[in-house]
């Protein structure tokens, strides 16, 4: 038998020798990361401060923080910012009361409510491309069905939607509500299945309104959920671009172009790199903000 | 209004025009390049279509394979710079439209002159430079050198509805005046019926504007190449295109594209229609048109300075950093014989810009009624490029001057706001 306690102690150190190991395991998943996201943003962040034309062969050259002094002179860059800003506000205002509306019709059980579920996907999932030339079909103020049915109900001379410079954006955004509700109503009913029963037949039981039980159970109890659902909307809607891109190309004039297209045409079709890059740094430190503000939001109430 | 010729390209045109038909036609070496292996990189478009289905005669007939990468415009238009700026030789040939690249592709250095290649032994007596429309080729001459081979004619006109323009006793509008006044004898808001239909998108419109603007003696630059849109011509043309278009266009004419421009004449929701003669295939088609029978067209109305549509033509242009210009010289000059324009121009109905193409019989058999004459007639009078400036910065001068055009639709101050497209494109351009 071996005398345990007359085996010679290792010496008791004060710190234990680091185990990297876990770092170690994690590392090729971070380096992967730092590959996929950080590189490009490096880069970008370095082609921000040049002015780059690719037609010819001139380098780029360093201009500093040029193209971000330009931004703040360029108006057109200046309301497009605005614009994408209510291009979000109004697209959460629609989305989230009606993604929980729908949701909470759907959480009741009626007949045909997973064929309701099923066919409440379909817009979700049809490319954002083909639904805008469909909706530009359906609004068009002469040929389009919308005229035909507004027709119908005695209203003779409708919106001219995407023609109409205060109706452009709220027009595009009812789309972007119809092709993106349903993603809203889908976390919202996945939220409310998971939510315990007991406070409700508590409610129940005191005799509260199907009102009350909504104001004080279901919203509150649903916040986090939401609160998912409206980050998710609020980093889509900021970088909104293919509906604008096939409706209205950011038309009338500018009237309706949000930050993204304006990045998109100033990199790749006006040609200027630096410049565009500048604004894609502007959007991502927006959406990166904005999305910190909602994680902030939701802590307290989870 | 000021001609596009420039005095060298009159003298650079007539240097060549002897030197071709010396050698007999039989004796030309096609095979010349046997084994070699190019790569044009393209844009989807009915002559790259109809292209792509003649290589395996090229290849029998020259021994040249060409490898065609063709790609959307859009595509082409970021994926070809990248490419010639930074592989170069990797491209031999490519698909350009100068209206729009020409300027910036001119000024990096990318196109190869064709007249050297064209004057030497490398070029077949029957080729016939001369056959091809002076103005046409003017599309694709640069600074005074030719740099691509236009492949078809794009001029404008002016659609109308006969039944239409019959019912109230009116004769085709010829020039601005009877224009505007058949449009507003013709729109009929309450039968939702538009007299006039053209772009009002700001950056598509250009386009069906140039017309009117050269009507009224305007041109997009002045010779040293700055802006000239502060002028009467340019105020004069975008007082015209609000009036007529607010007047007699269609409720929400503000911000329309082309693709929904053209039905509503389609349809008979319009009476008068301008845009690209190419639009004729959508009315003549009885699978969607309910006008088959009742479309008409005439030449870009005349104002002032004459009646001046624009023409563009997309073409082949030999990379200057490809190490077998020869060659693709040889694959080009194949794809653009007479025979084979004449088949091109039949397969893909785009009229052709070789004259001998309009004469042949079997075109003038299968050409849409009226194309031939209104595409003939207005060659001489066409702005070659006259779709915009043609700057460097095309696409970004487009959306500035589009900006008037919608102010103008709007109703806003036309001249501050020809004054602020100077303004703008002034400094576009200056960079």
């Amino acid at each position: 038998m071996v005398d345990v306690a007359a085996a010679p102690r290792a010496p008791v150190t004060p710190r234990r020798r680091r185990d990297w190991t876990p770092e170690l395991l994690s590392l090729p998943a971070l380096v992967a990361i730092l590959a996929v996201m950080g590189f490009p943003l490096l880069y970008l962040g370095w082609m921000s401060l040049h002015r780059w034309s690719l037609v010819g062969f001139d380098p780029p050259r360093f201009v500093g923080l040029g193209n971000f002094a330009q931004l703040v002179q360029d108006e057109r860059f200046v309301e497009a910012l605005g614009r994408t800003f209510w291009f979000t506000a109004l697209g959460l205002v629609s989305n989230l009361p009606l993604g929980l509306g729908i949701a909470l019709l759907m959480h009741e059980r009626f007949p045909g409510r997973s064929l309701c579920r099923a066919l409440l996907i379909l817009p979700m999932v049809a490319t954002p491309a083909a639904m805008g030339l469909v909706w530009v079909i359906m609004l068009d103020p002469t040929l389009g069905i919308v005229r035909y049915l507004l027709g119908a109900i005695g209203i003779d001379h409708p919106p001219l939607w995407l023609s109409d410079p205060d109706l452009v954006v709220p027009t595009l955004v009812a789309v972007d509500a119809w092709m993106w509700t349903p993603m809203v109503a889908l976390i919202c009913i996945a939220g409310l299945a998971a939510l315990p029963p007991e406070p409700f037949e508590a409610a129940l039981v005191d005799g509260a309104s199907a009102l009350q039980r909504f104001r004080y159970l279901t919203l509150p109890m649903m916040l986090p959920t939401l609160m998912v659902a409206a980050m998710l909307r609020v980093m889509d809607l900021l970088k909104l671009i293919d509906i604008v891109y096939v409706m209205t190309g950011g038309g009338p004039g500018h009237l309706s172009e949000t930050i993204n297209l304006y990045n998109y045409l100033a990199a790749l079709s006006y040609d200027k790199i630096g410049y565009g890059s500048a604004i894609a740094l502007v959007l991502f430190a927006i959406v990166i903000a904005c999305t910190l503000v909602l994680i902030r939001l939701r802590r307290p109430a989870s | 209004m000021a001609t596009f010729l420039t005095r060298r390209t009159l003298l650079a045109s007539a240097a060549i025009a002897p030197m071709v038909g010396t050698a007999s036609a039989a004796d030309f070496d096609w095979k010349r390049f046997n084994g070699s292996q190019l790569r044009f990189m393209v844009s989807v478009h009915p002559w790259t279509e109809w292209a792509q289905k003649q290589l395996p005669a090229l290849e029998a007939e020259t021994g040249i394979k060409v490898n065609l990468e063709i790609l959307y415009e859009d595509q082409l238009r970021q994926k070809l710079p990248l490419t010639l700026r930074s592989d170069p030789g990797a491209v031999d040939a490519f698909f350009t439209l100068p209206s729009w690249d020409g300027a910036s592709f001119a000024r990096a250095r990318w196109y190869a002159p064709l007249e050297p290649l064209i004057a030497s032994d490398l070029t077949a007596p029957d080729w016939d430079y001369s056959d091809f429309f002076p103005n046409i080729l003017n599309i694709h001459r640069l600074n005074g050198q030719l740099l691509g081979v236009p492949i078809s004619t794009e001029v404008q006109a002016l659609f109308f509805n006969k039944a239409m323009l019959d019912a109230k006793g009116l004769a085709p509008p010829t020039t601005l005046d009877t224009l505007m006044a058949a449009a507003k004898a013709l729109n009929d808001p309450a039968g939702n019926v538009a007299g006039f239909v053209t772009r009002g998108d700001g950056v598509q419109a250009l386009y069906t504007f140039a017309p009117f603007l050269f009507a009224y003696g305007g041109r997009w630059l002045d010779d040293n190449g700055k802006p000239e849109l502060a002028g009467a011509p340019f105020i004069n043309a975008l007082k015209y295109y609000s009036e007529i278009l607010r007047a007699a266009g269609p409720p929400n004419v503000l911000g329309m594209q082309w693709k929904t421009t053209y039905p509503l004449f389609q349809q008979e929701r319009a009476a008068l229609f301008a845009d690209a003669v190419n639009f004729l295939a959508y009315f003549r088609d009885p699978s969607q048109s309910r006008i088959v029978d009742k479309v008409g067209m005439v030449p870009v109305p005349a104002g002032p300075s004459g009646s001046h549509s624009t023409v563009i033509a997309w073409g082949p242009a030999i990379a200057a950093s490809s190490k077998q210009q020869q060659a693709a010289w040889t694959a080009i000059q194949w794809l653009t014989s007479k025979r084979n324009m004449l088949a091109a121009s039949l397969a893909t109905t785009l009229p052709s810009s070789r004259k001998s193409v309009f004469s042949a019989d079997a075109y003038v058999k299968a050409a849409p009624a009226g194309v031939i004459e209104i595409v003939q007639s207005q060659i001489p009078n066409a702005v070659p490029n006259g779709a915009n400036p043609l700057v460097v910065q095309v696409p970004e001068t487009r959306a500035a001057i589009g900006q008037a055009i919608i102010a103008a639709l709007r109703g806003e101050d036309i001249t501050k706001a020809a004054n602020e497209a100077q303004k703008q494109v002034l400094a576009i351009i200056n960079g």
